[in-house]
């Protein structure tokens, strides 16, 4: 994990009348923890912080157009992992990935197509959450959302 | 010693499939099959659920194509509310066309453009690393973007009519729940956001010469891969059109012979379900021809095949180019599927352009309303073929009975005789299955688009894992992609 100045300075130090910022939320709020993204972007939205958002059920290969209208990324996902202190943010690189399918693209995929098509490749991190259960229909577990406050006042803090 | 090769899981498809070859003593194939392995029962998640909520429900069954599900169903209980489809009104049966036009383009366009075109650019020896849309785009890279563009078209006429890209709403029973602004009709029209329809023609007709010129120097492959005699089955208008929305269903044999003409709510009539020990899957044929002769292909190359013209100019010149190839014939050639996939991809983008040019899709008679009925069927041309859903209520609005026979269930019996057809010509007294061989055998899957999420409900990511065993179950050979 990066350290909170160098995030300030690289993503979070935006300059609204020069930068635009994208949050893209992945995931499902149908499927227990998985929905985390989603709900990251509404606390983004409730608490009218100036970020554009855009929820996603998986990346898909038009995204790589999309974010080239951005100068910085961040993606915010659910993670199956037990990340220590329940979140993780870190920078994305783009990443040549030859075993892309619709339901798997990558941040770091996605990137790298936006260069071999657009050759635009914003800045770009990845929030990631711990989520503990996805069955199909049922609420987000007490420890996810728990993790997705500290997660989202982490982030906060650097706006 | 005779041995099996298993080819689990199948890639770039949507959704989890297995496939395995059987070798004698001597090499020689035995048989192949391509097995089902996911189960999620979506047919029973339904039931005790009211009959308004179906088609919301049933979108659940896959991202990729949800605007199908929830169409077909919508049609059902349309039925169920005591209205059949000519007692709409023109604007909901307008708008949910429009709806259902944006989503063939969009869901063709991701097939044609991110699945298949590895396949065509790079043809069956090319190396794993290299098959995939990345390489599409480094090598043809105004393809690779026209694609995405065509891609968003669809996809932002879907989540202007049902609010999103993937799971919106827009159909209620007897009609739609929401207009189109003319504010929302003119960027679609003038390019506003998106790429204007007239430049999605445009690329269309672009897209169709480059397949016409890659067909001209591959047609050895492209005639001879997979192909073998079938039946076709898809929806046609009462004339004979290509019809996507509603209209009886029509099938005809290998040679072109008709073997069903019905109205599409009668399917109970016509159709039965085989079910085989080693698949999930059901295995659908005419009750008349029986299984061993009733099966169906259906999907693009299918519904060009049942239909005798096509409603709008472009695509009817490239439906007579194509159907000028096999000299008037039935076209039996799975590959050719992609070529016909091209050609509704074009009528859908005139048929869009000819809906955003109706002032109808701006009226305000939504909705109507009828007497409630017991039981409803939904049937519509999802992108991969004939999609059918049907309903049984109680008297309490709760659904008792659903069965839904999805476009892959159609093409199981075509997608098994594909991957025979690749064991024969392929797999066939080797002594050595090559990965590139492997690939044969998807690449024959993939050219029906299978969606084996719909198809059993159950979601999936799939590296490759091969395995050769013998009679006794003993392993012999294995291999593994990611």
């Amino acid at each position: 994990m990066l350290k909170s100045k160098t995030v300030e300075e690289i993503l979070f130090k935006p300059q609204p009348d020069r930068e635009k910022i994208l949050v893209i939320g992945i995931g499902n709020t149908a499927r227990q923890d998985d929905g985390l993204g989603w709900k990251f972007l509404e606390l983004v939205q409730a608490l009218g912080i100036p970020l554009e958002v855009r929820q996603v059920f998986q990346l898909q290969i038009e995204d790589a157009s999309m974010i080239t209208a951005y100068d910085k990324v961040l993606f915010v996902d659910s993670h199956v992992t037990r990340i220590k202190g329940g979140y993780a943010l870190e920078p994305v690189f783009p990443e040549e990935d030859g075993s892309w399918s619709t339901h798997a693209l990558s941040p770091g995929s996605l990137l790298h197509l936006s260069g071999v098509l657009y050759e635009q490749i914003p800045e770009a991190w990845l929030l990631s959450i711990t989520g503990y259960r996805w069955e199909l229909g049922m609420p987000m577990t007490r420890n996810a959302k728990a993790n997705l406050f500290e997660a989202f006042e982490c982030v906060r803090s650097l706006i | 010693m005779g041995k099996k090769i298993i080819i689990d899981p199948v890639t770039r498809v949507e959704g989890h499939g297995k496939v395995t070859v059987l070798l004698d003593d001597n090499h020689r194939v035995e048989d192949a099959f391509f097995h089902i392995v996911e189960f999620r029962g979506f047919e029973r998640f339904v039931q005790g659920r009211p009959y308004w909520e179906a088609p919301v429900l049933v979108q659940r069954l896959c991202g990729i194509c949800p605007v199908s599900h929830h169409l077909a169903a919508a049609k059902a209980i349309d039925q169920i509310a005591g209205l059949d489809p000519d007692d709409l009104s023109p604007t909901a049966t307008k708008l949910r066309r429009l709806l259902h036009f944006g989503q063939v383009l969009q869901s063709h366009a991701l097939h044609f453009f991110y699945l298949a075109s590895p396949d065509l650019l790079f043809g069956l020896d090319a190396e794993a690393a290299k098959r995939n849309v990345v390489e599409v785009a480094i090598a043809n890279k105004d393809l690779a973007r026209k694609g995405i563009q065509i891609r968003q078209f669809g996809q932002e006429i879907i989540k202007a009519l049902a609010g999103k890209r993937i799971h919106g709403i827009m159909a209620v029973p007897g009609g739609v729940h929401k207009t189109f602004t003319r504010q929302e009709r003119d960027a679609f029209l003038n390019g506003e956001g998106v790429p204007s329809i007239d430049n999605i023609i445009d690329w269309m007709v672009g897209v169709l010469d480059f397949m016409k010129k890659y067909h001209e120097t591959n047609a050895p492959w492209l005639d001879y891969f997979a192909t073998y005699p079938s039946g076709h089955l898809g929806m046609v208008t009462q004339d004979g059109a290509l019809e996507l929305y509603d209209g009886p269903l029509r099938a005809i044999d290998a040679q072109g012979n008709q073997t069903l003409l019905a109205p599409a709510t009668d399917y109970v009539d016509h159709f039965a379900e085989l079910v085989k020990p080693w698949s999930y899957l059901k295995f659908p044929y005419l009750r008349e021809l029986g299984e061993e002769k009733g099966w169906n292909r259906v999907g693009p190359l299918a519904r060009i095949n049942v239909s005798t013209y096509i409603s709008t100019p472009l695509a009817e010149a490239e439906r007579k180019i194509f159907r000028d190839y096999t000299g008037g014939k039935t076209n039996n050639m799975t590959m050719h599927t992609h070529w016909a996939r091209l050609i509704e991809m074009l009528h859908c983008a005139e048929a869009i352009r000819d809906l955003l040019n109706d002032e109808a899709i701006l009226g305000d008679d939504l909705r109507r309303e009828g007497i409630q009925r017991s039981q409803g069927i939904g049937v519509i041309e999802a992108p991969r073929g004939t999609l059918i859903h049907h309903y049984e209520i109680d008297d309490k609005g709760m659904i008792t009975r659903c069965n839904l026979i999805v476009s892959t269930t159609h093409n199981n019996e075509p997608m098994n005789r594909a991957v025979k057809w690749v064991a024969q010509n392929v797999l066939d007294n080797r002594f050595e299955v090559t990965e590139q061989m492997l690939n044969q055998v998807e690449i024959a899957i993939r050219a029906y688009d299978p969606c084996l999420s719909c198809a059993t409900h159950a979601l999936g990511k799939m590296p490759l894992y091969v395995e050769v065993q013998d009679r006794r179950g003993n392993i012999i050979q294995t291999a593994t992609r990611s």
